[in-house]
């Protein structure tokens, strides 16, 4: 007995595929068969199943290219929005996108800045006021050790001395009193302008100032201001004192600019005027007379009119001793020191 | 070969592509009909062809996978057409010699009677696997998807009805043989 094998076994039921009968295609059954194909594949219910492949195709047909475009311009839209670009780029899209009104950030350094208007505010010319005549009085001696700190606050009966007569002391210690405030400082050409001769002398006078410190302060600081400069730019006054630096032309400014301000501001003012002295064409002596007078009778009380006069100190005029016995002031050193005060005051 | 068919061209409805299919597949869906007892195996190759042309639209694969699509669906004809059968319990006469009349294969013109006996024995899941897998030369993948089963199970499968189609055999020989050694 033979025991089928696997493989003949297999062999064996392969031969069952000869016994199919091979028969005729027919047409019709084709046909039939084909407009049933082509209907199913136009069937748009098999589009929902194919939404893979629709989307595969979709991200295919646009290509790497265009992908690649499209995510370059999404990177330079962010950065043109965000302003990132180079400056002359920036610019560039910049205009370009006005054009269709969408704004974006420009270069800062590109930006115009429009200077904003000032208004000029109308200054109003007050008619200077004559500072009382105040006779000088030698009573108010004030010993040269004395500090700086120390004001005099004591009623000024005394008599102004005339502001011509200028001691060689005071200009010294004025001097080191100018280095402490630059107002007074010699580098300013207006302040050196000024003789400082004359100013030697005024300390005494600006003791007696504080009673012109009664007046209206913009009205005494304007006029001294007005004899060195033109009164239209008075207005910058206080500044313009407290800058030693400014040119001899600009302390006129600072006697007008004085006018202008407060009653409580009035320090400023006599500063200005110590700088209007320096005009050279103008003689020191007025030039110091005035300024000294308005500034110290406003803030410090008649110590400011000390500190121009110190700036006058530059000007070697007579030996410190000849101060007292030509004039009736006092200690003039002492008053140059106030002076200084005064100076830093207009600051 | 159903393999030379295009499955593009099928669906778009080309002639020449149906003609060759039609006529590389028709036979193999009546043989394989007529094996598993189908009554009328040109009704089921119509049947089935016709499902086809309906669902080659929503089809995707290759050439193998074609196959196993119209087996499977030759399979689902075959049983609805034996359940018909089942349920008609009277048959003329004339229309069994017509049957026997006409040139599609029948048990008589198998030339392994004793291979058929012996599937016809096998349950009806292995006769069929058998079938797909041997006789219609469909892959072990192919006859997988075409019975929806996995590869592995069906592999299994396919080896157990294998050893016991032997196991028929050896009886009917064993038995041929007895009954040849009392007659002798």
């Amino acid at each position: 007995m033979i025991w089928p094998s696997d493989r003949r076994l297999a062999l064996r039921l392969a031969d069952l595929r000869a016994t199919e009968v091979a028969f005729d295609v027919d047409q019709d059954l084709v046909a039939r068969l084909r407009s049933l194909a082509i209907a199913s594949s136009a069937d748009p219910t098999l589009v929902k199943g194919r939404w893979k492949r629709r989307v595969g195709a979709a991200i295919g047909a646009v290509g790497v290219f265009g992908w690649a475009g499209a995510a370059a311009a999404g990177a330079s839209v962010g950065l043109v929005s965000t302003g990132s670009l180079p400056d002359p780029i920036q610019n560039v899209v910049a205009d370009v996108l006005e054009v269709v009104n969408i704004e974006v950030p420009r270069p800062v350094s590109s930006v115009e800045i429009v200077p904003e208007p000032v208004e000029e505010v109308p200054v109003e010319e007050t008619p200077p006021a004559e500072p009382p005549v105040i006779e000088p009085t030698p009573t108010t001696v004030v010993e040269p050790d004395q500090p700086e700190e120390e004001p005099v606050d004591e009623p000024v009966e005394e008599p102004i001395a005339p502001p011509t007569t200028t001691l060689p002391e005071e200009s010294d210690e004025g001097d080191l009193d100018a280095e402490e405030s630059p107002g007074r400082s010699e580098e300013a050409p207006g302040q050196t302008g000024a003789t400082p001769g004359q100013s030697g002398t005024t300390p005494g006078q600006s003791g007696n100032t504080p009673a012109q410190g009664a007046e209206p302060p913009g009205q005494t600081g304007n006029t001294p201001g007005q004899s060195g400069s033109a009164p239209g730019q008075s207005g910058s006054n206080g500044q313009g004192n407290g800058n030693s630096d400014n040119a001899p032309g600009q302390s006129d400014n600072n006697g007008n600019g004085n006018s202008d301000n407060a009653p409580g501001q009035t320090d400023n003012n006599g500063n200005g005027n110590s700088q209007g002295n320096p005009n050279p064409g103008t003689p020191p002596e007025q030039s110091n007379g005035n300024g000294n007078g308005n500034g110290q009778s406003n803030s410090q009380s008649g110590n400011n009119g000390n500190g121009r006069g110190v700036a006058a100190d530059e000007v070697d005029v007579t030996p410190p001793e000849a101060a007292p016995a030509t004039e009736d002031t006092p200690a003039s050193p002492n008053r140059g020191n106030n002076g200084n005060r005064g100076g830093q005051s207009g600051r | 070969m159903a393999d030379r068919v295009s499955v593009r061209a099928l669906k778009r409805g080309e002639a020449s592509e149906w003609s060759k299919f039609v006529g590389d597949i028709g036979p193999k869906i009546v043989g394989y009909a007529h094996r598993m007892g189908s009554r009328d195996p040109d009704e089921v190759m119509g049947a089935t062809l016709e499902a086809v042309a309906r669902r080659i639209g929503e089809f995707e694969g290759g050439a193998g996978d074609l196959r196993s699509f119209v087996f499977s669906i030759a399979h689902a004809r075959i049983v609805d057409d034996l359940r018909r059968n089942t349920r008609r319990s009277e048959v003329s006469i004339e229309n069994t010699l017509d049957l026997l009349e006409a040139d599609e294969p029948n048990e008589e013109t198998f030339s392994d009677p004793d291979l058929l006996a012996a599937l016809e024995r096998l349950p009806k899941e292995q006769h069929r696997m058998l079938e797909l897998r041997y006789v219609v030369g469909l892959s072990t993948r192919e006859t997988a998807r075409a019975i929806g089963k996995s590869e592995v199970a069906t592999r299994v499968a396919l080896s157990r009805a294998f050893a016991k189609l032997k196991d028929l055999l050896s009886e009917q020989l064993r038995a041929e043989s007895s009954e040849a050694e009392v007659a002798s």
